[in-house]
């Protein structure tokens, strides 16, 4: 998690229509930071700035949808606002899918753009949040060593120390020290706290 | 006392490092230390005069000039080395020795107070010309081989004669010879003068200067400041002085009983001042050098006249200043030479003026000039040069401009074609428009102090309109007034004068009244306005002359009364009490009292004095239709717009040209080529075949214009016009008394009243004679009979012979006749025969059919009655114009020509013209062909054409609307983002004000945006008439990428453009253009949408082909078509898209084509394929 306060981007080729919606969002105290083309935006972003993206569709070079995908092909979740000129139904059903917080038709009015920038900043700082924890969990996973990973995987598995030392070759009391090691280094007091972190990073039950 | 005054005159001279006499050098050098170092005599001043010449090929008898004068008829004579010569401004007539001289080597002229003309000679002594006639003074005796250097002549006849070996004095026919007796040595007598207190001056080489008074003779006194012993040239000018030219560049001016002396340091020329001569404004004196130099005393001192390249560099040994004011300088080897005073200055295509009218122009608070021009836009003019208005405000699209205005506040207004703007010095340039005014034509401004005043024209009409600096309010409904308004003065606040093609209008705070031919005007179409002061109102008229309105009665000025053209296009009044008018055919000033005095009833004519192409107008044709047109600037000049340039004229120097009415005069008779000796009536001896007589008018300024007319009574009964033709001949004139006579028109075409006349008498071969054929018959009677009845058999069959040939000759002829009827009454054409009176002498049945008159009606009246009213005095024009020089003419192609029905119907017309040459007179053969059917057919075929390219540019709008939603959305989105925005900011507490000035102003721009897109889409969309003005091709092209921006971002597709720059200007219409390459462009997105995204590249090029046409190419990268099918896509109906009408290419080639240009395709080396669009500069003919 992080201090910065979000800030939302804007990207479009029109110098008038950008300084527009940067001034109606800095009207409802919003910070923002306007690009004229994607890969000015692609060029100076920083991946860790919480905010979101207002993107025009229609932009020379790369376009707004491609310049979505280049976004998710990079990990760079960045909650994303879409405006066209026309409200093309194939485009917006594609930027949608691929997760996109809204697909808003210019002219665009304050208060559905507020709406879905605001909703995008709160996804952005849910998603960062999100993302926050599971490093953290990760970061903890890596600490531990690839013998307290094997009783780890055994314990969320649901397994008894009797059966895990069987299936480790080795005794029980031995998986009990590592069993504890691995409660101390994930943090977690009982079991089903352990579960529940490792089942956030898509390990556990399969 | 004498050294004192002359100490004063010296200091005021400049010293300069010029040559000095001896003598003066002291004293020079003893001024110089006592003044001031001399200032520059550079002069930014242009020329002042420019410079014509004659040579011997010209027919000048030699090219070395020694003598000139012009005497009181008009003439100019013209003494040179090889003989003598008179010249009446268009021909030199030469005199030698077979006509009376002595000797060819001519010294001196002079003419004496009687109109008799002396001329002396080296080695053949004096001759005199008289009544026609040059005789020697004495054909024997030692004084008839005098070499004569000098003349002088009283008015009882005396005539003194300086020879090489003293004077002579010539009385009753006897020669005296004055030596010393009368106090005067026996040498050379270089120059001689009778002043008008009857004071004979005499200059002797190296005795010095005599006076003589009552027939005795005083030497001058010699010092440093009186003339020197080898005086060159002597002159009285107009005030009395007495000047004297010397050897060594030196002038004396004997004036109050005093010498005054100017020699290099007050500008007199360096060398032997061997002329001098009276100019013709009081005070000026020309006087030539020997060694090139050529200056004239104004205002104390002589200055060189400021003069173009062409001036001739020859020693100059004679001077004469014409009744003109030109000024004549015979040379040593170089010729005649003129110099004319410049009266205008001409700016235009030298001094960078683009090829356009200039509507208006108005001079700024810097003096710099803002010249609107009818079809290039706004320009400046400052230091001699024209430059192209640089301001952002002035948007290309829209070049026509009429109107130029400075108001009280130092703003320009500059209007026209859906523009007005106002220029303010250090501000940005305001750009009125509402929509209202969009699409209107503002032909007229005028100011009332806080309001500029609006003419306007669009398609439902004229009307006013008032902006107060912010806002425009419309004054009066459309169509209030009749026509376009050319013309809007100010009478008090709220009224208006205003002039339009349908008559005069008074406006009053929306009260109407009109003024038209019902209330005297002449014509009602209204060009020009001038309100004076005193409520006068001064109307100009296209056709009509100038008007007066003055306490609500209207009196008409024409040419009739002197103006030199019936159409006043613009009025403009100097500080010095004239009007100057400037019309189609030069600019006119006139005395404003004259012009009162005529209205008023008390005189019956008015004099122009007139600026014209001999004056150096490049273009006679002032402009007009709009207001203001002409301007005065702060300094009193005037500038006059023109169809090409601006005419500037300093009415402070301008000099009236004072030019006599030419007069006509006979010069010689020839009878079968002999010439006729000069009485008072020509006897002819009998059998004369052939009569010629050659006249002439003496017209120094404009001589090519004058035109004769001339008759033989009793043979013409009406004046024969004979144009600029100098000879009448006469075959075979019948035994009798005649009267011929001529007379002349000055180049305004004024009749001279004088008419010349000659009596001439054909005598009769003894048997014509009365006497004889009495004589004749009586002897037949006492003749025997028998033998009267043999010769008479003999004679009778002779006679017989005679009469048979003659008939034969007769049906021969009239076969001919027969042919040549049936030949013309055959014709599909109406055909007219029309004489020099312009009367018809013939006319065919299909004429008779084609007018509506019968034939009877027709023949003999004059052929102006087929031309409708409104061209007939151009046609009138036209018709002078033909019969000057005439040869085969096609008229009426590519050019509206008109003719009128006996029922007043117009109909479109093509005429051929062919001069016949009958031996009697000139006729003209005019085959008239009506068009009316082939000029509907054309009209609809253009419409059909035009409603074709129309539907399928809106067809392919239809394509472009997804572009075209997007290019307004964004202004609208950044509109209503902004708006919102500024709702925020002033909601906030406290409110951000500088935020919200901000977007407002971002908001302004946003909208103007959009306007400008709809006003782009709602061109294309128009429906108009093909409209071809100048426009530049790049414009075009970055035009329609404007357009269709979006599409080609929403396509990937990169364009490339290579716009040659300086291409020329076309003459095309611009939607069509438009039109033709946006569907190329749009095409090329089409075909490159199998292209992989990022390599969608469009590339546009134009350039100048070598032959001069633009060349535009439009090139893709898509799959091309195979080179046999290149040319199937221009085929109407061919496509290869599922909604396409497949007429897209076919309308580009027609738009192509009816600019005179090409369209083709040609597949690319690589990929893709070219379309070439190829478009001829010079502008087309429209179909």
């Amino acid at each position: 998690m992080t201090q910065v306060s979000p800030t939302v981007f804007v990207v479009d080729d029109d110098p008038a229509v950008l300084k527009s919606l940067s001034r109606l969002l800095r009207s409802a105290h919003l910070t923002c930071a306007t690009f004229s083309s994607p890969r000015e935006f692609l060029g100076r972003h920083d991946p860790d700035a919480p905010g979101c993206l207002v993107l025009d569709v229609a932009m020379p070079g790369l376009n707004g949808l491609e310049l979505q995908q280049a976004l998710i092909a990079s990990g760079q979740e960045l909650p994303i606002i879409f405006l066209t000129g026309h409200g093309d139904i194939p485009m917006s059903v594609q930027a949608m899918k691929r997760g996109a917080v809204d697909f808003l038709t210019k002219p665009v009015n304050d208060a559905a753009l507020l709406k879905a920038v605001r909703a995008a900043i709160e996804k952005d700082r849910v998603q960062r949040q999100q993302r926050a924890e599971i490093a953290d969990i990760q970061h903890r996973l890596a600490t531990l060593t690839p013998r307290e990973r094997e009783v780890m995987e055994h314990v969320i598995a649901g397994h008894l120390n009797k059966q895990t030392a069987a299936d480790l070759g080795t005794v029980e009391k031995t998986i009990k020290v590592h069993r504890a090691r691995v409660m101390g280094k994930m943090k977690v007091h009982s079991v089903a706290e352990l579960v529940h972190l490792t089942e956030r990073v898509g390990l556990g039950r399969k | 006392m004498k050294f004192t005054h002359l100490a004063c005159a010296i200091r005021r001279l400049k010293p300069s490092a010029t040559f000095r006499t001896p003598a003066l050098i002291a004293f020079a050098l003893a001024a110089v230390s006592v003044l001031a170092t001399a200032p520059s005599n550079a002069s930014e001043a242009p020329e002042d005069w420019y410079t014509s010449t004659w040579h011997t090929k010209e027919g000048l008898p030699q090219n070395t000039v020694t003598a000139i004068v012009q005497m009181r008829d008009g003439y100019l004579w013209v003494g040179t080395g090889g003989g003598l010569a008179r010249f009446d401004g268009v021909r030199f007539r030469s005199f030698g020795l077979e006509d009376g001289l002595g000797s060819v080597r001519i010294t001196a002229l002079f003419e004496d107070r009687r109109g008799i003309l002396w001329v002396g000679t080296t080695g053949g002594g004096v001759s005199r010309w008289e009544n026609g006639q040059l005789t020697r003074l004495s054909e024997g005796g030692e004084f008839s081989s005098a070499d004569v250097e000098s003349l002088a002549a009283d008015q009882a006849g005396t005539l003194w004669i300086g020879t090489r070996r003293g004077l002579l004095r010539w009385r009753d026919g006897e020669f005296t010879r004055m030596g010393d007796q009368v106090g005067l040595p026996e040498k050379l007598v270089r120059a001689l003068l009778l002043d008008s207190t009857g004071t004979l001056w005499v200059s002797v080489t190296y005795e010095g200067l005599f006076r003589g008074t009552n027939g005795h003779f005083t030497p001058e006194p010699q010092n440093e400041w009186t003339p020197s012993h080898s005086v060159a040239s002597l002159l009285e000018d107009q005030d009395g002085s007495i000047w004297a030219g010397g050897p060594s560049g030196q002038v004396w001016q004997w004036r109050d009983s005093t010498w005054r002396l100017y020699d290099g340091t007050n500008g007199v020329p360096v060398g032997n001042l061997r002329s001098l001569a009276g100019g013709s404004r009081a005070g000026e004196v020309w006087v030539g050098s020997q060694n090139l130099g050529l200056a004239y005393f104004t205002n104390g001192s002589f200055q060189r006249p400021m003069v173009g390249n062409d001036f001739p560099e020859q020693p100059i040994s004679a001077v004469w200043v014409d009744r003109d004011g030109a000024v004549w300088l015979g040379t040593a080897g170089g010729g005649l030479g003129r110099l004319s005073r410049r009266k205008l200055h001409y700016w235009g295509k030298s001094a960078s003026l683009p090829d356009s009218k200039v509507s208006s122009v108005a001079e700024d608070d810097d003096g710099i000039l803002w010249v609107a021009t009818e079809t290039a836009g706004p320009w400046q003019f400052a230091g001699r040069r024209f430059t192209k208005l640089a301001d952002p405000a002035v948007d290309g699209n829209y070049p026509y401009y009429y109107s130029a205005l400075r108001t009280g506040d130092g703003s320009i207004w500059m209007a026209g074609e859906s523009v007005l703007l106002r220029f303010r010095k250090g501000q940005a340039t305001q750009s009125y428009m509402s929509d209202e005014l969009w699409h209107n034509a503002i032909h007229a401004l005028c100011e009332d102090g806080t309001n500029v005043w609006l003419g306007t024209l669009n398609a439902s009409g004229s009307s006013l309109f008032k902006c107060d600096g912010t806002a425009l309010e419309r004054m009066a409904t459309n169509g209030t007034f009749g026509g376009r308004i050319a013309s809007l003065v100010r009478e008090a606040p709220e009224t208006f004068w205003i002039g339009c093609v349908g008559g005069l209008y008074r406006w009053e705070k929306g009260r109407v009244r009109q003024w038209t031919t019902q209330d005297g005007l002449l014509c009602a179409d209204i060009q020009a306005l001038h309100r004076d002061p005193d409520g006068t109102l001064w109307i100009g008229t296209l056709g009509g002359g100038l008007a007066r309105l003055k306490d609500g009665r209207i009196a008409n000025i024409t040419k009739r009364q002197g103006l030199i053209d019936n159409s006043i296009v613009q009025i403009l009044p100097d500080d010095l009490g004239h009007l100057w008018l400037g019309s189609s055919h030069g600019i006119m000033r006139l005395e404003r009292k004259e012009l009162h005095d005529y209205a008023n009833g008390n005189i019956g004519y008015v004099h122009a004095a007139v600026v014209s192409q001999d004056d150096g107008m490049l273009s006679e044709q002032c402009t007009g239709d709009h207001s203001p047109t002409a301007t005065k600037t702060k300094d009193g000049r005037l500038l006059f717009p023109t169809t090409r340039g601006l005419v500037e004229i300093d009415p402070r120097r301008f000099e009236a040209s004072t030019a006599q009415m030419p007069q006509a005069d006979i010069e010689e008779v020839l009878a079968d080529g002999r010439s006729q000796p000069r009485t008072a009536a020509t006897v002819l001896a009998p059998g004369v075949r052939r009569l010629e007589i050659s006249y002439t008018a003496p017209s120094l300024q404009g001589a090519d214009r004058v035109r004769f007319r001339h008759r033989l009574q009793p043979l013409d009964e009406d004046w024969i016009n004979a144009g600029t033709r100098r000879t009448a001949s006469y075959g075979n004139l019948a035994p009798g008394k005649y009267t011929f006579q001529v007379t002349a028109c000055d180049r305004d075409g004024v009749w001279s009243q004088e008419v010349a006349t000659l009596a001439v008498a054909v005598l009769p071969f003894y048997w014509q004679t009365l006497w004889f054929r009495g004589a004749m018959g009586l002897l037949l009677v006492a003749a025997g009979g028998g033998a009267v009845f043999w010769r008479g058999r003999a004679k009778r069959r002779s006679e017989l012979a005679e009469m048979k040939r003659q008939q034969l000759e007769f049906v021969e002829r009239q076969r001919a006749d027969e042919k040549f009827r049936l030949a013309v009454e055959a014709s599909p054409n109406g055909i007219v025969l029309v004489n020099r009176e312009g009367r018809m002498v013939l006319v065919n049945a299909h004429a008779e059919k084609m007018f509506g008159y019968a034939r009877e009606e027709l023949i003999g009246q004059a052929v102006e009655m087929l031309v409708p009213e409104r061209f007939r005095v151009e046609h009138l024009g036209r018709r002078a114009g033909f019969f000057a020089a005439p040869q085969p003419l096609a008229v009426g192609f590519g050019r509206e020509l008109f003719a009128r029905r006996k029922d007043g119907t117009i109909f479109p017309v093509e005429i051929g013209l062919n001069p016949i040459e009958t031996g009697e007179e000139t006729l003209v053969l005019a085959a008239i062909a009506d068009i009316t059917s082939r000029k509907r057919s054309e009209q609809e075929l253009a419409q059909q054409r035009n409603q074709l390219t129309h539907l399928s540019r809106v067809n392919m709008l239809g394509e472009l609307a997804g572009s075209l939603a997007h290019e307004l959305n964004q202004p609208l989105t950044a509109v209503l983002s902004n708006a919102q925005a500024a709702q925020r900011f002033l909601a906030q507490n406290p409110p951000d004000l500088d935020e919200v000035r901000e977007i407002l102003t971002d908001i302004v721009a946003e909208d103007k945006r959009a306007g400008e897109v709809i006003h782009r889409l709602r061109l294309l969309l128009k429906k108009g008439e093909v409209q071809h003005q100048p426009l530049s091709v790049n414009e075009v092209v970055q035009d329609v990428l404007k357009l269709i921006h979006s599409d080609l971002v929403n396509q990937n597709v990169t364009v490339d453009t290579e716009l040659a720059a300086d291409l020329p200007v076309l003459h095309g219409d611009r939607v069509q253009l438009q039109q033709v390459l946006l569907n190329l462009v749009m095409n090329a997105c089409d075909a490159m949408a199998g292209v992989a995204q990022d390599q969608r590249q469009l590339t546009i090029r134009t350039h100048q082909a070598e032959d001069g046409s633009i060349h535009i190419s439009v090139v893709d990268c898509g799959a091309g078509i195979a080179s046999e099918k290149l040319d199937q896509v221009f085929e109407p109906f061919y496509t290869t898209k599922p909604h396409g009408m497949g007429l897209g290419l076919t309308v580009c080639r027609t738009i192509v084509a009816a600019h005179g240009g090409k369209l083709w395709a040609t597949n690319n080396l690589e990929q893709g394929i070219t379309f070439h669009i190829s478009l001829p500069v010079a502008k087309p003919k429209q179909a």
